[in-house]
């Protein structure tokens, strides 16, 4: 009859901003006497995650029974002024090879990102729209907001204590959202002192239990920016785990302008 | 079929010849599936009404810029034999830059807007054989082209070059459901006359003058993606045009399917707004063939206007939905035509992932706005594992008011499917 549109609608920068968020941070040397849980999660958020970057994701998924799904991404970013351009392209599975995404983001108020989806099968670019935040992307245990896609004043922030975590001295701060609708009600972060990485997050749902658990590892420098290679998502109430490996990232390396234009994304030769 | 075989054994031997040592080529891509499907009827035909397999097999060389792609289906038709056999679905050399990109060889082109309604998609020809489970893209045939695209930031100029005319593929097997009738009589003034029937083919495009072309701009901005595109070639069917010869107490049906050029020129655009994207399309099909009215008679020449509007709207959740309206209007309208002036068709369809996305239920309606038949599809996949799927769904057809209307041919149709698909 007709064909169904087979995007997830996921967003790529909304991807890539995993890295922003939680894989890549700027080497700080901070006093911490007069931190609020603001100003912590203020500084997580303001990172340099370079001008450009290229990074291949292999997220793994295990259910319950332990059947495994994997999906390998490869993608690249540039940054534009306050805008940034990502390309993303699905390396595996085989049945979603080749599809891939563009997506232009704007810093601009009220602006909204132009995306674009290529279906290798279809044969030709498709205009998306955004997705919701509280989807999880791609069948992950990630939610696209959980992936970065929050402003940091859109939760309470509160500085609870700190302790250490492999070695290192972190903060405890507890977040709770504005929106008494959000899917979480508090997320209790461990922020990494010594580079201002959230390292641990606890995910509490509307009732209060723990819902999932995020432990970030593999933590190294690249390039000049510390960046997490492994990232492990735990849903408590599904049993579901969701893997997430970057390898062959490199950060502020020549990037052509012409991966980011539609008719590259149609070529589907990003590589 | 057998002029097929001809020229994709002419286009093998052409790429065998340009292709001098494979070895050379530094990267090898293979992919592919297999998938299968059985139909058995709900209506009156509670039969078997279609079982297939395909094995397709894709293949890619790369060398620098430069690239080889192929792509064959194995097809096992069991009800229908004679639709049995091996396609070469595409075969083409590709060269690609930052500045150009050119592709040379058995390709597939796909233009437009439209969500599975066809109106300035009118490069490939289209395969008519199937009607089950099928996705929009199993229903486009490959043509023979030169395709060069030139690449801006914001903009692409494709120009396209078809040297070698492919026809549209209509069933023929007597086993497949949808192949046509030949009465082996009619009604002839008040009784039935027995006829035979002569098939002759006039006016069919094959020389290097008979070549068609295309050019299409498009434009990707941050408020919109627009399209104008411009073709000059030949419809993808013959317009059959039938006489009757009475000698006695028989007659003669002679069916000549007659070969007519086209021009079209077209314009589609997509405008996200927030959380949805609304889609327009349209065309103006300037010198189309229809037939004449009862079936009987010359051809009337006319021109056509096609419109469509959409939207897309993805509201979170896994939902996502579709809407579209069609409209086709005749310009000079005679009555002596065999369609309508006008026809209208809308089309709503809504799909819902769950299971982390593993599980997909989806809806779609189809409807002939003018006579009110209609088209329903109800459809599950399963995805099993990362490469193994299971499809299965119900569709169901509804005849129009006094008969008529574009789905009322499928009214027999009614059917269960399963179906299943291992990607590689």
């Amino acid at each position: 009859m007709h064909t169904r549109i087979a995007e997830k609608s996921l967003n790529p920068v909304l991807c890539l901003l995993v890295f922003l968020a939680l894989f890549t941070l700027p080497v700080l040397s901070i006093g911490a006497q007069s931190l609020s849980g603001r100003d912590i999660m203020q500084m997580v958020d303001d990172r340099d995650d370079g001008d450009t970057s290229r990074n291949e994701m292999i997220m793994t998924l295990t259910s319950r029974r332990g059947n495994v799904r994997t999906r390998e991404v490869l993608s690249y970013s540039k940054d534009y002024g306050e805008d940034e351009k990502t390309v993303m392209v699905f390396l595996t599975p085989s049945d979603v090879k080749g599809v891939g995404y563009l997506t232009w983001s704007y810093e601009e108020n009220g602006k909204d990102d132009d995306t674009w989806l290529f279906m290798p099968a279809l044969r030709k670019v498709r205009r998306i729209s955004g997705s919701s935040r509280n989807d999880y992307f791609m069948g992950t245990d990630f939610t696209y907001d959980d992936m970065g896609d929050r402003e940091v004043d859109e939760d309470e922030h509160k500085l609870i204590g700190e302790e250490t975590v492999d070695g290192k001295r972190c903060w405890v701060v507890e977040s709770t959202p504005k929106d008494p609708n959000y899917m979480y009600s508090k997320k209790i972060s461990k922020v990494r002192q010594d580079i201002s990485m959230i390292v641990q997050v606890d995910y509490f749902d509307r009732q209060g239990k723990l819902l999932k658990k995020l432990v970030v590892s593999q933590i190294e420098q690249i390039d000049g920016i510390w960046t997490a290679r492994q990232m492990k998502m735990e849903n408590l109430q599904d049993q579901h785990t969701t893997l997430l490996e970057t390898r062959g990232v490199s950060y502020n390396q020549e990037v052509s302008d012409a991966l980011f234009r539609v008719s590259t994304l149609e070529q589907g030769r990003i590589r | 079929m057998k002029k097929n075989h001809i020229r994709a054994a002419a286009l093998a031997a052409f790429f065998c010849i340009m292709l001098p040592c494979p070895l050379l080529y530094a990267q090898l891509e293979t992919s592919g599936f297999a998938d299968s499907h059985y139909a058995f009827g709900t209506g009156d035909d509670q039969n078997l009404l279609s079982a297939e397999s395909r094995l397709r097999s894709e293949i890619r060389l790369y060398s620098g810029d430069s690239s080889f792609f192929a792509s064959v289906d194995g097809v096992y038709d069991s009800l229908a034999p004679s639709e049995s056999g091996f396609t070469l679905k595409e075969l083409y050399y590709e060269y690609m830059s930052e500045a150009f990109d050119l592709r040379i060889g058995r390709q597939i082109i796909i233009w437009g807007k439209a969500d599975g309604l066809q109106i300035t998609d009118i490069v490939s020809p289209k395969d008519y054989t199937g009607f089950v489970g099928q996705e929009y893209e199993d229903t486009r045939l490959p043509a023979e082209a030169v395709k060069l695209r030139i690449l801006g930031a914001l903009s692409t100029i494709e120009t396209i070059w078809i040297p070698v005319y492919t026809s549209s593929l209509l069933p023929t097997d007597p086993l497949n459901p949808l192949t046509s009738e030949h009465p082996d009589s009619i009604a002839y003034q008040g009784s039935a006359l027995p006829v035979s029937y002569d098939f002759t083919e006039k006016n069919l495009p094959k020389d290097f003058w008979d070549s068609e072309w295309a050019i299409r701009g498009s434009w990707y901005l941050p408020c919109m993606d627009l399209s104008l595109s411009l073709f000059h070639g030949w419809e993808d069917l013959p317009v059959q045009e039938r006489s009757l010869t009475v000698d006695g107490s028989s007659g003669t049906v002679e069916v000549e399917s007659r070969y007519y050029q086209i021009w079209m020129t077209g314009l589609d655009a997509a405008i996200p707004v927030k959380a949805l994207v609304l889609r327009t399309e349209g065309a103006l099909f300037v010198g189309r063939r229809f037939s004449a009215a009862e079936g009987f008679g010359q051809s009337l020449e006319k021109n056509q206007i096609m419109g469509l509007a959409g939207v897309d709207w993805i509201p979170g959740n896994g939902w996502s939905l579709t809407a579209q309206y069609m409209e086709d209007w005749v310009l000079d309208y005679e009555d002596a035509m065999d369609r309508d002036r006008r026809s209208s068709t809308g089309t709503v369809s809504i799909s819902k992932d769950l299971l982390r996305e593993t599980l997909t239920l989806s809806a779609s309606l189809a409807m002939g706005m003018v006579y009110w038949d209609s088209a329903i599809e109800l459809e599950a996949e399963w995805s099993l594992s990362d490469a193994l799927s299971l499809r299965g769904g119900i569709q169901y057809y509804s005849d129009g008011e006094g008969g008529k209307g574009d789905y009322t041919a499928y009214d027999d149709l009614d059917c269960a499917w399963i179906g299943a698909r291992c990607s590689f």
